[in-house]
Order: structure tokens, then C-alpha cells, then sequence
């Protein structure tokens, strides 16, 4: 119980310095004077910090959004009896995909699509997709058959039983997949500011261009603490769905 | 005369139809005349000679006619037959297209790849992946690799703009492989160096194990450019306090910083598998070994070891696998690598460059992840693949 306080109490703690940092100026520029007093121009002056945080928010939430829905999709989908002759493929191609590099990915959809915002998107999408699909399907497979015989006993439809026993009872490994899948998307998307997408990893990127430690450190505590946090929020999530019976 | 025993079967193929037949309808190749100006795209039409382009246009009729006839299994090993022709056919219309183009006369003319030839990519490998892979003979799972090499090899894609980079830059690729090589192995060496005490010490000790699990799963959170970026200041500072340090090569940029941040993401994998390798070695089977009259060493030797290694080996082919992935990055801190050319590439808009950075990478992953997995394979005890297929 005690030792459960503490680590609340610590989140909490690096959660207001996160907040601080980011909303109020003063602060983080006297925390990068500390540590850097040598840097003349610390506070990267050419974005404001909160608007970078929301770009890189952006281009997550989008192509993490797209990537849930066509993964849960596409899952669900083979693990269905209209699509069953599509699950080796959709496999196999998921299980290639993963071990591909996402910075690998990345870099081969620039040339197709182009810079920007966009293109990022894409490719981040595209990428998010593979997680999701492989734990949508071993999900829905590990569901036992005799629960699904006993759920058509009970007169459920094809489509009651997804919905009531099968999708409820998969929730924590597609929840699982949605969580490995955005913290790459989090990383990479930092990677994305090299193909112009914005977003937290211009700031690092200027300071590594420009031998600017301060930027550097801006940009990579922000990045570091917004994976960090939407990690923690998916073990709260994860930890609401298990304690249901 | 209809053997369907799954009328279904047939539709394995609308994938790679759909692609492949999208394919002729946007462009197949980019020429540029050099690096800087914009290319010009050419569709499959434009470049190949009619005879190929009626070849694949005939080998696409074929597999959709294929996909109503025959036995599930003879469909999928002609659909998988198929995908090879389609590889040849889509590496011979690269091979042609520098040809009708020119490029000989183009020496600083760069043909790339576009969305096209992506395409029929894609689709000869749906083809090949039509159907359970364990059913296609072994013999022709090589069969894809065998005709990318033998195109490679005989020289005929050497006017493609991949090749002419390659060609500018052989020096520097291999050193940037050879780094990239390094990198990632000496990451993983100290991971394992680290992560397997930590991992005992986590089994041995109950208390320790929410701390040490915490904080490595945190850190796997980190996106590894981050990690690199906190790593500089610090490391910046050190060196620059103690030029004892500096001459030993201890950097604020480069390697120091990618390989420190590069150990620290392996030591998830190589720790977790440990700890999972000691505690699927139950008692009862210490017991046993102990009944049998075995000496400590030899029941570490004969029943701890051959128990645990595949585990821990499983932990170590994760571990390459993401290190040889994340070091890329490490080229945008300057500590090389083959991300160099990858970066270098999204800097000047050389989506060739990128390539040549990029397939190598792929390919290092697919080697060292099918090269661990052989080892562990080798390593199973008979007696225990499926207490290893249960976690």
C-alpha cells in the first residue's frame, strides 16, 4: 500500500514537471539555464513548445486511430469463416512486417508519397497496422470453443457472439497490440520530423543540426515523457479491463 | 471435373490480383536524368517491349482461371509457382526498361523503382503467400531467393539507380555495414552481459523484481532517438571534464552515446527471457535430476542448460532483431551505419540512396533472425517444443 503511494506520488510528480516544461516557459527555461549554462540560445524560439506536442500528438492519434480500426478489421475479418482463406497471408505478411525496421518503413514511403505531414502519416499507419492485425488474431483464436459452443447453445448469433464473448474476452491482447504498436508509432513519429511531419523531433533535430544541447535535451525529454505517459496510461486501461470479471 | 474441396479455396488469389492488375495502371519506373531534376514516370507500357507486357497481363488470366479449377493444394503451389513467374517477369521489365530508355547513354541518369513495380512486388509475394507456407515443398521456398540473386548476379539490373549509387559509394557502404555490424552485435554483447545476471538476481530475489522489470520496460518505451538525445548532453559534459575519458574514444556524439542507449533497449528481451528460461525449470524436475544421483554441475550441464538456452537464445534473436533495427537512427547522431544513406537519402530526395540503406538493413534483420532461430531450433530438446510453444 505504501510503496503503491510512492510510485503515485512520483508519477504525479514527473507528470507536473511535464506539464510545467511544456506550458510555462519560464520554467523550462530556467531548468535548461541549470543544465546548460554555457548554451547562449536555449529555448527554441522558432515553434512554441505546446504546439509541437500537439503536431506530434497529431500525427499519432490519426494514424494510430486508422491503423486500430483497419487492424481490428482486417483481424477479425480472417478469424471469421468468410475469411479464414486469407489468414496465412495476412500472417505471414504481419510477421514479415514486424521485423522490418519502422524507421525502414518510413524511409521507403518518402520516396512514394513525398514529404510532409501526410506522408508521415501514412507510413506511420501503415506500419501501426501489423501489431494491431497479429494480436486482433491470436486474440480472437485463443478464445476457447467450447465458450463459443456454450454462447451458441445460449442462441447468441454468429454476430452476439463476437460481440459478447469473443471480442470481450480478446480485449487485453488487442489492447496489448494497440499499446505496443503507438509507442513505435510515438518513436518513430520523433523520426518523422527528418520527412517534415513536425512534431516534437524538429526541436531535436534542429539541435543536433545546429550542436544545440539544450534543443537536443528538449526535444528528446518531451518525446521520452510523452511515450512514457501514454504507456502508463494504457497499463491503467489494461488494469480497468482485467479486474472485470 | 470441379475437385473443389473448398469451393472458397479459389478466392486465396483475388489479393494478389487486385494488386497486381493496380499496377498497370500507375507508373511502373522514374527516370531522372540526373539526381537534381525531376523525374519523368513511365508506366509498364511505356518501357517494356509488348511480348512482356502480354506475358504478365497472360500470367495474371491464368491464375485467376487457376483459382475455380483444381484441389486447394494444387492451387496454391500454381498460385505460388505463379508468384516466382511474376518476380522474373517484373525483374525482367526493370532489366528491359534501362534498356529502351537508354540509360547506357545516361551516365548519370538514375531509373527508380515506383509505385508500379512496388506493386507487382507485392503481388508475387500474396501469390507465394496464398495458403499455410509449411505446405509449399522446401525445396521451392528458396526458389524467390534463387531468381533475386541470379537477376543480381548476372549483372542485368546494374543500370537501376540502387546499383549506380552502390557503384559511386562501395567504399563507404561497407564501412557503413561493416559499423552498422558492429554497432548492434557489440550492443547486444554488453545487453547480454548485463541482462543475464539481472535477470537471475530478479528470479533469486522476489523484492527486486517489480524495480528491475519497471525500469527496463520504461526504458523500451523511450523512442530511441530520445534516448540518444539525453544520452549527448550528459556524456558531452563528461568528456569534456575528463580528457582521459575522450581519448578512449568516449563521445557526446557517435557511438558512445548509440551503443550505451542501444544496450540499454536490448536488456529487455535478454533479461525477461532469462528470468522466463528459470522459471519454466520447476522443482520437481531438479528433483528428479537430484533422485538420479547428479552432481550440481551436471545437473546445471544436463537439465538447467538444455532447459533454459533455447529460452534465453529466443530473448537474444528479439534482441538482434530490434538492435539491428534501431541502428539506424544511430546515423542521425552521427555514429554511422547504414542509416547514414538512409538519412542521407530523405536529405537530398534520393529515394535510391534510401534503398541502398534500407535493403541491407532488411536483409541483415531477415539473416541474423533466421540464422538464431535455426540455432534454437537446433538447440530444442524433442521432448520439450511444445512446453516452449505453450509460453
Amino acid at each position: 500500500m505504501k510503496k503503491n503511494s510512492l510510485r503515485t506520488l512520483l508519477l504525479t510528480g514527473i507528470g507536473l514537471f511535464f506539464m510545467a516544461f511544456v506550458f510555462f516557459p519560464p520554467f523550462s527555461e530556467a531548468v535548461l539555464k541549470l543544465l546548460f549554462p554555457g548554451v547562449p540560445d536555449r529555448l527554441y524560439s522558432r515553434a512554441p513548445l505546446p504546439e509541437l506536442l500537439l503536431e506530434h500528438f497529431l500525427v499519432v492519434l490519426i494514424s494510430e486511430f486508422l491503423a486500430v480500426l483497419t487492424g481490428c478489421t482486417l483481424g477479425i475479418f480472417v478469424t471469421r469463416k468468410r475469411g479464414k482463406i486469407y489468414l496465412p497471408m495476412v500472417q505471414s505478411l504481419a510477421s514479415m512486417a514486424q521485423t522490418f525496421p519502422p524507421t525502414a518503413v518510413l524511409a521507403l514511403a518518402i520516396p512514394l508519397a513525398g514529404f510532409g505531414f501526410k506522408p508521415v502519416v501514412l507510413a506511420l499507419f501503415i506500419y501501426s497496422c501489423f501489431p494491431v492485425i497479429s494480436n486482433t488474431v491470436s486474440g480472437l483464436n485463443s478464445v476457447k470453443g467450447d465458450l463459443i459452443e456454450a454462447s451458441r447453445g445460449l442462441g447468441m448469433t454468429d454476430n452476439q457472439i463476437l460481440r459478447k464473448t469473443e471480442l470481450p474476452l480478446a480485449a487485453p491482447v488487442i489492447l496489448a497490440g494497440i499499446r505496443t504498436s503507438t509507442i513505435i508509432n510515438i518513436g518513430t513519429a520523433t523520426i518523422g520530423a527528418v520527412a517534415g511531419a513536425g512534431g516534437l523531433g524538429t526541436v531535436l533535430m534542429a539541435g543536433l543540426i545546429h550542436d544545440n544541447g539544450a534543443y537536443i535535451f528538449t526535444g528528446a525529454l518531451c518525446a521520452a515523457l510523452l511515450a512514457f505517459f501514454t504507456d502508463k496510461l494504457f497499463a491503467l486501461l489494461d488494469s480497468r479491463y482485467r479486474r472485470q470479471p | 471435373m470441379l475437385m473443389n474441396n473448398n469451393p472458397e479455396s479459389g478466392k486465396a488469389a483475388y489479393p494478389g490480383l487486385v494488386t497486381g492488375i493496380t499496377a498497370f495502371f500507375i507508373s511502373f519506373i522514374i527516370l531522372k536524368e540526373n539526381r537534381v531534376v525531376a523525374g519523368t514516370p513511365f508506366s509498364l507500357r511505356d518501357t517494356a517491349p509488348l511480348w512482356l507486357y502480354l506475358a504478365i497481363a497472360l500470367l495474371f488470366a491464368a491464375l485467376f482461371l487457376n483459382s475455380f479449377l483444381g484441389s486447394a493444394r494444387r492451387m496454391q503451389i500454381i498460385n505460388y509457382l505463379g508468384g516466382c513467374v511474376l518476380l522474373i517477369l517484373t525483374l525482367t521489365a526493370l532489366a528491359l526498361s534501362s534498356v529502351s530508355l537508354g540509360m547506357e547513354k545516361l551516365p548519370y541518369g538514375r531509373l527508380s523503382l515506383s509505385g508500379g513495380s512496388w506493386l507487382l512486388f507485392l503481388s508475387a509475394y500474396l501469390f507465394m503467400n496464398s495458403g499455410d507456407q509449411e505446405k509449399i515443398p522446401r525445396l521451392l521456398s528458396y526458389l524467390p531467393w534463387l531468381i533475386l540473386l541470379g537477376f543480381i548476379l548476372s549483372g542485368s539490373l546494374n543500370d537501376l539507380g540502387i546499383a549506380r549509387e552502390f557503384e559511386n559509394e562501395k567504399k563507404r557502404f561497407y564501412r557503413e555495414a561493416g559499423r552498422h555490424l558492429y554497432i548492434s552485435l557489440r550492443s547486444v554483447l554488453q545487453a547480454l552481459v548485463i541482462g543475464i545476471p539481472l535477470g537471475i538476481l530478479a528470479w533469486k530475489k522476489q523484492k527486486s523484481r517489480t524495480a528491475v522489470f519497471a525500469v527496463i520496460n520504461s526504458l523500451q518505451t523511450i523512442p530511441s532517438l530520445a534516448l540518444f538525445g539525453i544520452l549527448i548532453p550528459p556524456l558531452a559534459w563528461l568528456s569534456f571534464r575528463f580528457p582521459e575519458l575522450r581519448e578512449l574514444g568516449f563521445k557526446g556524439v557517435g557511438q558512445t552515446p548509440a551503443i550505451i542507449a542501444l544496450t540499454l533497449y536490448a536488456l529487455l528481451p535478454v533479461t525477461r527471457n532469462t528470468f522466463t528460461s528459470l522459471s519454466i525449470i520447476e522443482n520437481r524436475l531438479l528433483d528428479a535430476g537430484r533422485g538420479m544421483g547428479m552432481t550440481p554441475s551436471q545437473l546445471f550441464w544436463k537439465v538447467e542448460l538444455p532447459i533454459g538456452l533455447p529460452v534465453i537464445l529466443g530473448g537474444v534473436r528479439i534482441a538482434l532483431v530490434q538492435t539491428t533495427g534501431n541502428t539506424t537512427v544511430a546515423a542521425l547522431i552521427g555514429a554511422g551505419g547504414l542509416g547514414f544513406f538512409v538519412f542521407r537519402g530523405l536529405e537530398q530526395a534520393a529515394p535510391d540512396l534510401i534503398l541502398m540503406g534500407v535493403i541491407p538493413i532488411i536483409l541483415l534483420v531477415v539473416l541474423l533472425d533466421k540464422t538464431v532461430g535455426a540455432f534454437i531450433k537446433l538447440l530444442t530438446p524433442k521432448g520439450l517444443e511444445l512446453l516452449y510453444d505453450s509460453i
